[in-house]
């Protein structure tokens, strides 16, 4: 054998090696007795709130934050966009040309205007990736902890399903169905009460949302596209969210109760898309 | 872990602004985040509300009267994060010293909460006080 075969070889063998190494070190996909992935559970995904790193002294004080130091090294991150995808998707939609003063007149009002400010529901896709699932073979169930309340949505894993209300909602109405191993919602039949994001970002009773949930190991990948022809100039593909397995049960979520905007001085605000 | 999502509130001026949930007026259009002020008094009431916590605190007055404080604070979840639930804010009835923004409105008795310091010592720090030295 030739240096560069052998060369050749080994490199190969490295590689399957490695790969092997690899596989046997990721976690094992948990599934359901049918066989579809296990999605249930609680989920970290980081709530806007990743950022936060409180710190706990030895006398019981603690320091939410203006901390310093900062979070020692090697304090565990949690949850926040997935990295590998973390050149996917906007930050915020793209509206058509017509349409964008109206987003911009929002935005700029946005304090008097934005419905989660009044403890209204976020709608899809703003309210993010759930908090908690709960899964059987016929339908999911996400649970949200959200800062306008506690959420849920029931996600049919068949159609034609019989509702209780055809109206429209501010959640929609949500069916699942397997492609693989990951998990596509498809929810439509939206109110238009809602933004898709912060500043302005208004829609139609047209939005379609599609979210996919994909299980890596502990991990979650959630992915979401919303999809509103009337308004905007292309479906808005979101930028990926990773939610990770948590062993904390979620508590009761806090109600929504608004205090604040009646000592408002002017009309300042800062955005935080989510 | 959750969706302050929703962000998710929290109109923090000295914070980096998160990558998710919260939309939101700004601290600075209700609070002047140059000043500060101090006050003891007993922790009264607690409101465990979002979008935003509201801790009240009952001042005893020169004339024997009783002022009540109302001090805006963190979302729900961030506290959770923080390890701090609505009974470690009501405390055990003793006197705990108070630093705030003062609202802007003229309101001088309500502020946003920065720290909390407990009889026993025990100091929360939600946010710094201006021109305060590091903890």
């Amino acid at each position: 054998m030739s240096t560069r075969k052998f060369s050749g070889a080994a490199l190969a063998a490295g590689l399957l090696v490695s790969t092997l190494a690899g596989a046997a070190d990721a976690p094992a996909m948990p599934r359901m007795p049918d066989g579809k992935p296990d999605l249930s559970g609680v989920w970290d995904n980081g709530g806007g709130i990743d950022f936060l790193r409180p710190q706990t002294k030895a006398d019981g004080s603690v320091c939410v934050t203006g901390c310093t130091p900062a979070a020692p090294a090697g304090a565990p991150r949690p949850a926040a966009a997935a990295p590998a995808a973390a050149q996917v998707g906007t930050a915020k939609p793209s509206y058509k040309p017509e349409f964008q003063a109206r987003v911009e007149d929002l935005r700029k009002r946005q304090q008097k205007e934005d419905p989660v400010l009044r403890c209204q529901p976020p709608g899809l896709p703003r309210i993010g990736p759930p908090d908690k699932i709960m899964q059987s073979a016929r339908e999911m169930v996400f649970l949200y902890e959200d800062v306008s309340g506690p959420f849920f949505r029931v996600v049919p894993l068949r159609e034609g399903v019989k509702r209780a209300d055809d109206s429209e909602s501010y959640l929609g109405d949500a069916t699942g169905r397997w492609e693989g191993d990951t998990l596509v919602v498809t929810t439509r039949n939206f109110n238009d009460l809602t933004w898709l994001t912060d500043d302005g970002a208004f829609h139609t009773t047209a939005l379609v949302v599609t979210e996919r949930l994909t299980r890596r190991g502990n991990e979650i990948e959630w992915r979401a596209v919303a999809e509103d022809p009337k308004v905007l100039a292309e479906p808005w593909v979101l930028r990926p969210r990773r939610m990770v397995h948590s062993d904390v049960e979620m508590a009761e979520p806090a109600p929504c109760v608004e205090q604040d905007l009646s000592h408002m001085q002017d009309d300042s605000f800062h955005s935080n898309p989510r | 872990m959750r969706n302050l999502n929703r962000i998710l509130w929290f109109p923090l001026v000295a914070l980096a602004a998160p990558t998710a949930v919260l939309a939101h007026h700004s601290l600075s259009g209700q609070f002047d985040t140059s000043k500060s002020f101090e006050i003891t008094g007993v922790v009264s009431r607690v409101d465990w509300v979002n979008p935003h916590t509201y801790v009240y605190v009952d001042v005893k007055q020169k004339d024997g009267s009783t002022l009540t404080y109302r001090f805006e604070s963190l979302p729900v979840a961030m506290m959770r994060k923080a390890g701090l639930s609505k009974q470690e804010l009501v405390g055990d009835g003793k006197p705990v010293v108070i630093n705030a923004y003062p609202a802007r409105n003229g309101d001088a008795t309500l502020g946003y909460l920065l720290h909390l310091k407990m009889a026993d010592g025990k100091d929360i720090q939600f946010s710094r006080v201006p021109g305060a030295e590091q903890p």
